[in-house]
């Protein structure tokens, strides 16, 4: 999937969101949370997309809302909530496996958020959209890549060390 | 963890790693689980990091989404949020030639119009406004705002002054357009349409008003979407009855000047922060708290004073429009280490800001009625706080003459793609005359130079009171060190001689023996003052004779230690002049006293704003076990003193009161640090909120530790 196809996707995708928010609400998931697990749902959509073997054989929004659903049980079982259960618990096409993986990921993830924006940069732009350190130096303004590269290394190390004080998983579980 | 481990990880990970160091590394990974955790963490970071652009992706399309949200909600607003805030498809000046039907079609007669049945466009309602001869703004039914000025008609050429009859019709919706057999049609070519609209102004008599080119009229059209690109046209009827669209020119939006005062400039959250904090809503207050973060030249420091700031680094974009001020240079920042050798540093390492003096210098009555002070331009230095980029406000500052949309054009081109949306608003331009625009760019230009003086001013100041009272501290602290040694010495000195008499006296020494003796005398002597040095019991022989000097274990403990900021324990030998002050560690004393010896111990501590004190006399030994101290004034530690010296056996004792005044200096000192270092979190808090870049100056320390 090209980056417009995936931009036109969750713009659509996010035309529901007041369908999504609807529903979310009905099985119990407070108001000022949904859009946390929206958007939650939207980037486990994306990213499955970007599986070349993955197929989607159900309309976009049934997947997405299901995630949301699998998002939200968890959490709420975790936080030991009452849940309002609908008839089905199945993301199609999606294991559960894949599922615990992206969970234990916005761990990970919310290490790199605790990062300055600088930091954050050159992470996303190096090992997310797989930019040269010469790219990065130049778009960021480095005087030359070994500063860049210093500085990439230094902020990894203290991602590694924020990714262990919060290695468990907990209610930012799904804060975006 | 260490950082070397996340380079080798990092190399083992990407592949770049040889083949004989990827062996070795495996091997040494199949031993060494907190290893493979590390790695496996390491791995996790790099998909995690791909996982947050996907969430950039996804927070962006979500703020597009609530931005076209709230846009609907404004046009279905109030008037007056139409006329000030609402986003509009377009803004034009009509005229009458161009608004009327051509000769080919079937232009409605003056007698006709005066007939109610008489329109514009047929089969499309229409609404009647009175126009009283004076600045006027009009609502339609379904929302689109008139604004007809004084003198914006002209009869035989000439300003009219008199009552308008003004026929308005629109068609929004494409059931409306189909119904009245409005074509949506440019030379054959369909066009996507935002709505059509018709305006026609008559004198009480019914003749056709024209519109004064030069003044205009003002048309806002609420819309669900900005769609970049949108064009106003002109409709010419075809023989066949049909509208071609002819004479595209572009919308334009104009900014509704507001009172400077009710904007509000600050970064967003500095005024939440400030309102959770409770601190003064004083605009004063806050502006110049605001000015206290900044960083001027040479004021950044985190490895020294000479660090200047980034000044605008950090884009690789080029331009030649003169409109654009080229950066400021990012080259290398000159340094000195400690041993005056120069090196540089790459000025990346510097906070990216938006300075505030570069704000505050705008953000005055001084500004009113340009760009600046307009909703649509608060709304983009929000933005250009978050991108920390000084040009981008230079940008506006410097073109206060430009449409909006051209200076959001530039901005787009230096890469900032956050302005794209703001350029899709097609904001217009305030036109001022050219003289006051100079004067203000000028006066802009001073303001913050101004503005930075002040601030370097007040910090001098600062920095020199706070110089002089570290000097001050450095001094009193120099004096105590020489006070303490002189002290030290006076009070061995008085022992030694003490313990020295005592032996003489035990084993039978005479004077005359003494000096006759002289290698024995050396001898105990030397014996004496290792005692005395070392506060061991120690026993001396000679000729049968023997003489103990003996040294009992004294110990105390002062109960809650940590509670207080400085704890000292000193003790007054009976005998002696001097007294001394004995080194304690988390709260417990050790010290041997000389059993020939009565010493008063005094235990003195202090806070920030009261003393505490203890006193306990004829001691030679013991341990006194957990001591409770009790609260006690300046003036009655100083006469407890006092009375504990005056019984003291020796004449001429040591006086106490220098060590009193550099206890109470250190008391002080001990507030004025801590205020200091209270200001410069608070500063450095601050600092993180209102500069988005700004990743705090501990951040800098460990990228340059």
């Amino acid at each position: 999937m090209s980056e417009g196809e995936r931009k036109n996707d969750l713009k659509l995708l996010y035309r529901k969101w007041k369908e999504f928010k609807r529903y979310l609400k009905s099985i119990g998931c407070p108001d000022q949370e949904v859009e946390d697990v929206f958007q939650e749902a939207l980037v486990i959509y994306s990213r499955r997309r970007e599986d070349p073997n993955f197929v989607l054989t159900v309309d976009a929004f049934h997947y997405v809302k299901n995630v949301g659903k699998f998002l939200w049980y968890n959490q709420a079982r975790k936080r030991k909530i009452d849940l309002v259960f609908d008839d089905s618990f199945e993301v199609p096409e999606t294991s559960n496996e894949f599922l615990e993986k992206e969970i234990k990921l916005r761990n990970v993830e919310s290490a790199l958020e605790k990062l300055g924006a600088q930091c954050r940069n050159v992470i996303n732009s190096f090992y997310g959209l797989g930019m040269s350190m010469r790219e990065i130096s130049l778009k960021f303004g480095f005087r030359n890549e070994t500063v860049a590269k210093a500085l990439k290394y230094r902020c990894l190390q203290k991602a590694k060390e924020f990714a262990l004080q919060t290695s468990e998983p907990n209610q930012n579980d799904l804060k975006a | 963890m260490e950082t070397n481990n996340t380079k080798i990880i990092d190399a083992y990970l990407s592949g770049s790693m040889s083949e004989t160091d990827k062996i070795s590394f495996e091997e040494t990974l199949k031993g060494n689980v907190a290893l493979q955790q590390e790695v496996a963490l390491q791995k996790d970071l790099y998909e995690a990091a791909k996982r947050n652009v996907t969430r950039e992706a996804v927070r962006s399309t979500a703020k597009k989404y609530h931005l076209n949200q709230k846009i609907k909600w404004l046009t279905t607003g109030a008037a007056i949020l139409l006329l000030t805030t609402a986003v509009v498809a377009g803004i034009w000046k009509l005229n009458q030639e161009e608004s009327a039907p051509s000769e080919n079609s079937s232009p409605p007669s003056e007698a006709s119009f005066l007939d109610t049945t008489a329109v514009l466009i047929n089969d499309l309602g229409r609404e009647i406004l009175i126009w009283e001869g004076k600045d006027s703004v009009y609502l339609s039914k379904s929302g689109v705002l008139l604004s007809i000025p004084e003198g914006a008609f002209l009869k035989d050429g000439k300003p009219y002054t008199g009552k308008a009859v003004i026929e308005w019709q629109e068609a929004r919706d494409g059931a409306t357009i189909m119904r009245s057999g409005l074509s949506t049609t440019s030379k054959g070519e369909l066009l996507e349409t935002q709505g059509m609209f018709s305006f026609r102004a008559h004198d009480e008599n019914g003749n056709l008003l024209d519109l004064d080119p030069e003044i205009g009229i003002y048309v806002q059209v609420p819309v669900n979407e900005i769609k970049p690109g949108m064009q106003l046209y002109q409709g010419e009827f075809a023989e066949n009855g049909l509208i071609n669209w002819v004479n595209p020119s572009p919308l334009e939006k104009i900014p509704v000047p507001v009172p400077m005062t009710d904007l509000n400039f600050y970064p967003d959250g500095y005024k939440d922060t400030l309102d959770q904090i409770k601190l003064s809503e004083s605009k004063n207050y806050r502006d110049s708290l605001y000015l206290a973060c900044e960083f001027l030249d040479n004021s950044y420091n985190p490895w020294g004073d000479n660090q200047p700031d980034d000044s605008g680094h950090g884009s690789h974009h080029s331009t030649n429009n003169p409109d654009i001020l080229p950066a400021e240079s990012d080259d290398l920042i000159p340094m000195t280490d400690s041993t005056g050798t120069d090196y540089v540093m790459p000025s990346i390492q510097a906070p990216k800001t938006i300075p505030p003096s570069s704000v505050l210098a705008f953000w005055n009555s001084k500004f009113d009625n340009t760009i600046l002070s307009t909703r649509e331009f608060e709304r983009r230095m929000s933005t250009i706080h978050q991108t920390c980029e000084k040009k981008l406000l230079q940008l506006y500052t410097t073109n206060l003459n430009k449409p909006m949309w051209y200076i959001d054009s530039l901005a787009m081109s230096l890469g900032f793609g956050a302005f794209e949306l703001f350029y899709a608003e097609r904001v217009g331009a305030l036109h001022l005359t050219n003289p006051h625009l100079a004067n203000l760019r000028e006066f802009y230009a001073q303001g913050i130079e101004s503005i930075q003086k002040e601030v370097a001013e007040i910090r001098a100041q600062e920095r020199k009171a706070e110089k002089e009272w570290d000097d001050q501290i450095s001094v009193s602290r120099l004096k105590e060190i020489l006070r303490e040694t002189d002290r030290k010495n006076q009070n061995f000195n008085e022992e030694y001689n003490f313990n020295h008499n005592f032996v003489s006296q035990q084993l039978g020494f005479t004077q005359s023996f003494r000096l006759t003796r002289n290698v024995i005398i050396v001898n105990i002597d030397r014996e004496v003052r290792k005692a005395t040095e070392r506060r061991q019991t120690t026993t001396f022989s000679f000729r049968g004779k023997t003489s103990t000097i003996q040294y009992n274990d004294f110990s105390f403990e002062v109960k809650d230690h940590s509670t207080y900021k400085k704890l000292y324990a000193y003790l007054l030998p009976d005998e002696f002049t001097s007294y001394e002050r004995i080194q304690g560690n988390a709260g417990k004393f050790n010290y041997p006293l000389n059993n020939g010896l009565k010493y008063t111990v005094v235990i003195f501590a202090m806070n920030e704003e009261s003393y505490f004190y203890h006193e306990t006399g004829s001691l030679n030994g013991g341990n006194l076990g957990e001591i409770t101290l009790e609260s006690i004034t300046n003036d009655t530690f100083e006469k407890r003193i006092e009375k504990i010296n005056q019984a003291r056996k020796s004449e001429n004792v040591m006086s106490f009161e220098d060590e009193l005044s550099w206890l109470k200096l250190e008391q002080t000192n001990y507030k004025v640090q801590r205020l200091r270092e209270e200001k410069r979190a608070f500063l450095e808090r601050i600092r993180q909120v209102v500069f988005p870049c700004y990743e705090g100056r501990e951040f800098y320390e460990i990228v340059y530790q």
